[in-house]
């Protein structure tokens, strides 16, 4: 059962900390996300636990087995891991055709030669590459690439596979083929797999919980519906969902547990929570979606459109409302002139709050206009 | 989920240590670090301690002092008297820096105005141009100046012997054209453009087009471009090609020697050299010591401006499509006037070392005065000018050709397999101390003389110790290795860092181990690379004089020493037979390998 | 290991004994061999040669090869074991000091080397070589030349291309008039020590009264100058700066001059004529044998034998200068005395007559001979005369 546990992981370069005290646990078949922006620390981390990298401390487990250990000078090497590794840029072998850069390891892996042969051939297959066997890679379109890299990685039939951003180089249209493909190899082949993204929306659509870091630092371990609406903080919220969380400035008052009156926009709102909290700070920021914006008559917000982004299924509206630039989506395909006037409503029961100076959520629950 | 608990302890030392060693290239690099230090820097310590302390021969007549006891005199008399200071210092520097200025400038000229031309027009023969412009790199320097004096020398000018030209069209060149600075600068900015035509040839042609097209779009003239935007971008390999012409000309000796001579006009090398033979030799240490300090300032520029280069230089690999500037009617005068300039550099040594190995009386060229005997001559024909034979013959020089081509294929197998190492270990441990310190530890023996080199294994040689290595065809290697490491190691890092890390991971997750890694995997990508650094070492081995003067047993030994002897005892026709026979051999090796494996010696130096 | 530990630590000791031991040895053999007949040597020789010595020797002159061949022909019984190695002047010292002591292979037994001074400073001196000279030719070869041993003399003369007629040079003065600047040839005398040597012989108190006395003579006049020390640095001053430097070596200017401009005059080794084409022959005429020039017509350098200190064949390296000292060995096939401009210190050893030279006695008031001990004596003062020299060479 390859459960994978980082423990107390820190990695630290001769001047920078990469990671900061890291500790991960992904379960056995699960489909686990690391997510941040560009040198935030998941690459480094999906390199230690598949063992390219050493960490400076701390313990990784995989399957119960130690595979690293700061205190016991337990480091085995990658291939002892029994893990499969998908590079960004495919790191295919230029000099060998796409059945050499799949057969290869596993010669190395001291196969005899007709299962080797067949396990070749059963990857073309489930890849659909098979025409593609005697050609170069680069003889091979980037989708073409890709699917090799893959069928290359899977053909020792790892336990675990890491993946570090293997679609980042496909155009939009290919990247959403492969995510298919690649959830339905994750269900078809029974592997856990560590996938590193910076795309919010391959996390959200692809895994079973998404690991969030920013500069070295663990945000938020959680399934993706549980970060999109309990985010862990200012954050997590404004790096997952697009177009982006709205944040109001806004100053509240507790009136009991589970009710704030709240002061934004110049407009007094009332916010009931899911559960009972305390108010650490008066001033706060307001999260709401901008789908829990919605443009309606009878809203209570006036504000002034700003621009219109018609996308087809839904639109993104940009709209002025006492001097905050807010953002709603509305379904369907509508158009307003700049400078028209607009009411907004706010809905949903998933709205966040943040406290003003540590931006960390304290409460969400719905909200509505006027005074309890 | 961010704990604010305080992070662990560092791993315990032993296991960081064993870590470390698990990494081969760690392993690399620690090895060559102790032999780097061993065998580039210790000489380095030698040397210092040369400055100070008195050597047999003229200082111990002079000093009366044991040989070996610490002396200030050799700073004293370097620097304390004007007149002698003038004439063995001061003067040398200034005309080394002007000849090492001058044919930095000519070089780029010549190489970037070839280089523009192959890279951005539509010149005609263009293969025929790049292939033959890169011959005067594979000839030794000091080919090219014989060939000078051989064309030029005259009736007016030094002891009237009359050259080629003068012989054939009964020009006369004055003497500042035919000795001195001039030539010296001609000849040597002319060894080395194909150097800053391969340099700023490989830029323009990676260099993405769209920078220069944009600029078209706004309108800019043709001319504009070049001046606004193409020159600016080249600029910082331009000066860093300019710094190493500019080192290697610092360091020219054997040009030198050719030109300067009639004219007195000496450089800090040829004086060096002088002093040392005259038996000041603290004082030729302090010298080579001094060019070395100069050479470490221009390679701490050049690491500047190549650091820059790399931020400025795009290689996006979609410039494929160059629009070529239309030469039009210039086309067909720039070609021809390419093509003769090209065959009179490359192809005209050739044929006048050919001549001036066949003719029996100097400025003859008539066919009576015309014999063989210098290639094929037996005993009785030949022993008058006091050879056994002619040289095709003579078992003297055919074993002096075979040591040389062992020395050099040992050699470059030696270097280049270190060069790919050293390449490997860096580029993978990029940015840690130990790699900085083994790239520039590799890199020192460039910038030590080569005649103080050979000077200082001499004396490690023949100590207690070492012996066994004296006079060994082992020591000549060893010396050569190291002395040609440099570009070996710069080769090796430039095709390394080609190579994605992820390449070998992907091997590595496999559990493939190092060894195959690097001959299943690196090797065969980068095997035109590779062995471009391989051959490289060969033909700097096949053209070296200065260092291995010393260390021969005999100066017969090696091809190159006893071309010297040659030159040095009037063998003039056999010098140019040898000579020949040394060009023909280089061009012939790369050629060969550029068929066989696609890979040439430019290779090696473009990166 | 312990075992080869041993063997190796008892071999260095055996080697280290043998080394130390030697130097004392060699030196009583080479006297115990001085008072041999050449028969007795030859018995010597051939026991060393059979206990695996080979004779290694460096020389400057090539023609050592071909007399090393010659006795091994005569000798032959010590199974060919002598073995020549060309040497390069400037590194002379270098090497031999280098290896001398250090037992590396194939390092020389005896050397036949150029520049007295630093033959004496160097090796003599420190006793890394010895000095033989065979007692049965004390008198015929004269003192001066028995201690260090010169071989050979080798000469060099003022030579001239004559295709416009004869010049008409008779004292060495008319050499620094501004009409020779640029038409004398000459090796730079920093590049080459004999040559250096010939300039620094100039300043000995000999040499500086016939200098004098030559200046007079051409110039009508008492010598008297402020700028200059004596004559002698005043001809070197001027001689100097007409020089040309064009030809490198002495080879190149013989060649040079041949084919080069009439009236062109070279100082360079008489012997090198052998390296100029037979067609350029006729255009060169050797000064003195046309006139006789005031005070002197060229220099004449020695070549001396020296048997190293850590040789194992002291008695080959004795038997075989015996052999360069004899007629056999000077005057053999294709030897020295077969070129023009060696001459053997044996004064019974003659010029062949149809050579177009003269024997040693003939030169011995014609040129500027070197001599070891003045040059040797000179201490300081050698500086002051090479930095004298060096700051007129360079530019």
């Amino acid at each position: 059962m390859p459960q994978i546990i980082l423990e107390h992981i820190s990695k630290r370069f001769e001047k920078f900390t990469a990671v900061e005290d890291l500790n991960l646990e992904i379960s056995d078949r699960g489909f686990v996300t690391l997510l941040g922006p560009s040198g935030c620390g998941k690459t480094t981390t999906l390199r230690m636990i598949a063992g390219l990298e050493t960490p400076t401390s701390g313990r990784i487990l995989i399957d119960g087995t130690p595979v690293y250990d700061s205190d016991r000078g337990i480091n085995l090497p990658p291939n002892r891991r029994d893990i499969g590794f998908l590079f960004q840029n495919y790191a295919l072998w230029p000099h060998m055709t796409v059945e050499q850069n799949i057969s290869f390891g596993l010669e190395m892996l001291k196969w005899d030669r007709t299962r080797i042969r067949a396990r070749v051939q059963e990857m073309l297959e489930l890849l659909k590459i098979e025409q593609f066997g005697k050609r170069y890679p680069s003889e091979l379109s980037g989708g073409q690439q890709q699917r090799v890299a893959i069928a290359r990685t899977l053909a020792p039939s790892p336990r675990v596979l890491f993946m570090d951003e293997p679609l980042s180089n496909l155009d939009a249209k290919l990247r959403g083929e492969m995510r298919t493909e690649l959830k339905r190899l994750h269900s078809e082949t029974n592997s856990t797999f560590v996938y590193v993204t910076h795309d919010q929306l391959e996390a959200m659509t692809l895994s079973t919980k998404v690991c969030l870091m920013e500069t070295g630092v663990l945000q938020q371990y959680a399934p993706p519906l549980e970060i999109y609406n309990r985010p862990a903080n200012q954050f997590v919220a404004s790096f997952v969902g697009n177009p982006t969380m709205n944040f109001i400035p806004a100053w509240a008052e507790q009136k009991d547990p589970k009710t704030l009156q709240v002061r934004m926009l110049d407009t007094a709102v009332t916010f009931e929570a899911d559960a009972p909290f305390t108010l650490p700070e008066q001033e706060i920021i307001a999260g709401i979606r901008p789908e829990f914006l919605p443009i309606r008559e009878g809203g209570a917000l006036k504000a002034s459109i700003y621009s219109t982004l018609p996308a087809g299924m839904e639109t993104t509206v940009k709209a002025h409302c006492r001097g905050t630039l807010l953002t709603s989506v509305v379904f369907g395909s509508v158009d307003y002139a700049v400078d028209e006037e607009v009411f907004l409503d706010i809905t949903g029961n998933s709205i966040v709050l943040f406290g003003g100076t540590d931006h960390r959520t304290f409460a969400s629950g719905r909200m509505r206009f006027g005074e309890k | 989920m961010s704990t604010l608990q305080p992070s662990l302890q560092r791993e315990p030392l032993r296991y960081r240590v064993r870590a470390f060693l698990a990494k081969p290239a760690n392993l690399i690099l620690l090895f060559f670090l102790t032999a780097l230090i061993v065998l580039s820097l210790m000489p380095m310590v030698t040397m210092l301690t040369n400055m100070f302390t008195v050597h047999a021969g003229t200082e111990k007549k002079m000093l009366r002092l044991k040989v070996g006891s610490w002396t200030m005199s050799h700073f004293q008399m370097l620097f304390a008297d004007p007149e002698w200071s003038r004439a063995n210092f001061w003067t040398p520097l200034l005309n080394s820096l002007i000849v090492a200025a001058g044919s930095g400038l000519l070089g780029i000229l010549i190489g970037g105005t070839v280089a523009w031309f192959i890279t951005r027009s539509d010149l005609k023969c263009k293969k025929f141009i790049s292939a033959v412009f890169v011959f005067p790199y594979m000839m030794p320097a000091w080919t090219l100046a014989l060939f000078w004096i051989n064309m030029f020398q005259n009736s007016r000018v030094g002891g009237g012997v009359v050259g080629l030209v003068e012989s054939l069209f009964g020009v006369c060149m004055p003497e500042w054209f035919v000795f001195g600075l001039f030539p010296m600068i001609v000849v040597i900015g002319l060894h080395y453009s194909p150097f800053a035509y391969l340099l700023i040839g490989g830029i323009l042609k990676n260099m993405d087009a769209t920078l220069e097209e944009s600029a078209t779009i706004l309108k800019a003239r043709r001319m504009t471009i070049i001046r606004r935007i193409t020159v600016p971008i080249v600029m910082p390999a331009i000066l860093s090609t300019f710094l190493l012409i500019f080192s290697s000309g610092f360091a020219s000796y054997t040009v030198p020697v050719f030109l300067g001579s009639a004219t007195r006009t000496f450089t800090l090398s040829t004086k060096m050299r002088a002093l040392i033979q005259a038996g000041y030799e603290g004082q030729g240490y302090i010298m080579a010591f001094l060019s070395i300090l100069l050479g470490t300032l221009i390679l701490g520029i050049n690491q500047h401006f190549t650091g820059k280069r790399k931020s400025f230089t795009t290689v996006t690999g979609k410039s494929g499509q160059v629009s070529l500037v239309k030469l039009k009617k210039a086309n067909g005068f720039i070609s021809a006037l390419l093509i003769v300039l090209t065959l009179f550099f490359a192809i005209m040594p050739l044929v006048s070392f050919a001549l001036e190995s066949v003719i029996i009386q100097p400025g003859n060229y008539s066919l009576s005065n015309m014999t063989l005997n210098f290639w094929i001559g037996t005993e009785d024909s030949a022993f008058e000018t006091g050879m056994p034979a002619g040289i095709l013959v003579n078992g003297t020089m055919w074993w002096g050709l075979i040591r040389q081509v062992g020395l050099a294929v040992a050699v470059a197998l030696v270097v280049g397999t270190c060069g790919m190492l050293i390449g490997y270990a860096c580029v993978r441990r990029r940015g840690t101390w130990l790699s900085r310190a083994v790239e520039n530890l590799a890199f020192f023996p460039y910038l030590m003389p080569a005649m103080a080199f050979g000077t200082i294994y001499l004396a490690v040689a023949t100590s207690a110790s070492f012996k066994w290595l004296y006079g060994s065809f082992f020591l000549l290697g060893l010396v050569a290795a190291v002395k040609f490491l440099p570009f070996a190691s710069r080769s090796g890092v430039n095709s390394m860092m080609q190579i994605a890390p992820e390449i070998e991971e992907a091997a590595t997750i496999f559990g493939v181990p190092w060894v195959t890694r690097m001959r299943r995997i690196l090797f065969p990508i980068q095997k035109s690379a590779i062995i471009s650094g391989y051959l490289l070492p060969v033909i700097n081995v096949m053209r070296e004089v200065a260092l291995f003067t010393l260390l021969v047993p005999y100066p017969r030994y090696l091809l190159t020493t006893m071309l010297f002897s040659f030159n040095e005892t009037g063998y003039a026709q056999y010098g140019s037979a040898v000579t020949l026979l040394i060009i023909v051999i280089i061009i012939s090796i790369n050629s060969l390998v550029n068929k066989l494996t696609g890979a040439s010696f430019d290779k090696g130096i473009g990166g | 290991m312990k075992h080869m530990l041993s063997v190796a630590l008892s071999l260095l000791l055996v080697m280290a004994m043998a080394v130390s031991a030697s130097a004392g040895s060699v030196q009583d053999a080479l006297e115990a061999a001085s008072a041999m007949t050449n028969e007795e040597l030859y018995e010597k020789a051939k026991e060393e040669m059979a206990s695996g010595a080979v004779l290694n020797f460096y020389s400057t002159t090539s023609f050592a090869e071909k007399a090393a061949a010659n006795f091994m022909a005569a000798y032959p019984e010590l199974d060919g074991k002598v073995v020549y190695a060309e040497i390069d002047d400037g590194e002379t010292y270098t090497k031999l000091t280098n290896q001398i002591g250090s037992g590396v292979k194939d390092s020389p037994d005896m050397a036949l080397v150029q520049n007295g001074p630093d033959l004496k400073v160097n090796l003599l001196d420190d006793e890394l070589s010895f000095n033989y000279f065979p007692a049965a030719l004390k008198d015929v070869v004269p003192e001066a030349y028995q201690n260090p041993t010169v071989v050979t003399f080798i000469n060099s003369l003022m030579i001239y291309n004559n295709k416009e007629g004869a010049v008409d040079v008779k004292n060495v003065w008319q050499l620094v008039e501004p009409e020779w600047q640029g038409k004398v040839f000459f090796k730079d005398p920093t590049n080459e020590t004999v040559n250096l040597n010939f300039l620094i012989m100039l300043t000995s108190p000999e040499w500086t009264e016939k200098m004098t006395k030559a200046y007079e003579a051409y110039y009508g006049r008492a010598w008297e100058s402020a700028e200059f020390a004596s004559a002698s640095y005043q001809w070197i001053d001027g001689f100097l700066k007409n020089v040309n430097y064009t030809f490198t070596s002495a080879s190149k200017i013989a060649t040079g001059i041949a084919s080069g401009a009439a009236g062109n005059m070279g100082i360079f080794v008489f012997s090198k004529l052998r390296k100029v084409a037979d067609e350029d022959r006729p255009n060169l005429s050797i000064l003195q044998f046309e006139n006789d020039v005031d005070c002197f017509s060229g220099f004449m350098y020695n070549v001396y034998a020296t048997v190293c200190s850590d040789t194992d064949c002291p008695y080959t390296c004795a038997l075989f200068i015996n052999w360069l000292l004899s007629a056999e060995g000077f005057a053999g096939e294709k030897s020295w005395n077969s070129s023009q401009g060696y001459y053997s210190p044996n004064t019974t050893i003659e010029k062949p007559a149809d050579l177009e030279d003269q024997s040693y006695p003939y030169w011995s008031d014609k040129l500027v001979f070197e001599d070891l001990n003045y040059i040797d004596g000179l201490g300081e003062t050698y500086n002051e005369i090479y930095r004298f020299i060096n700051v007129r060479v360079s530019k």
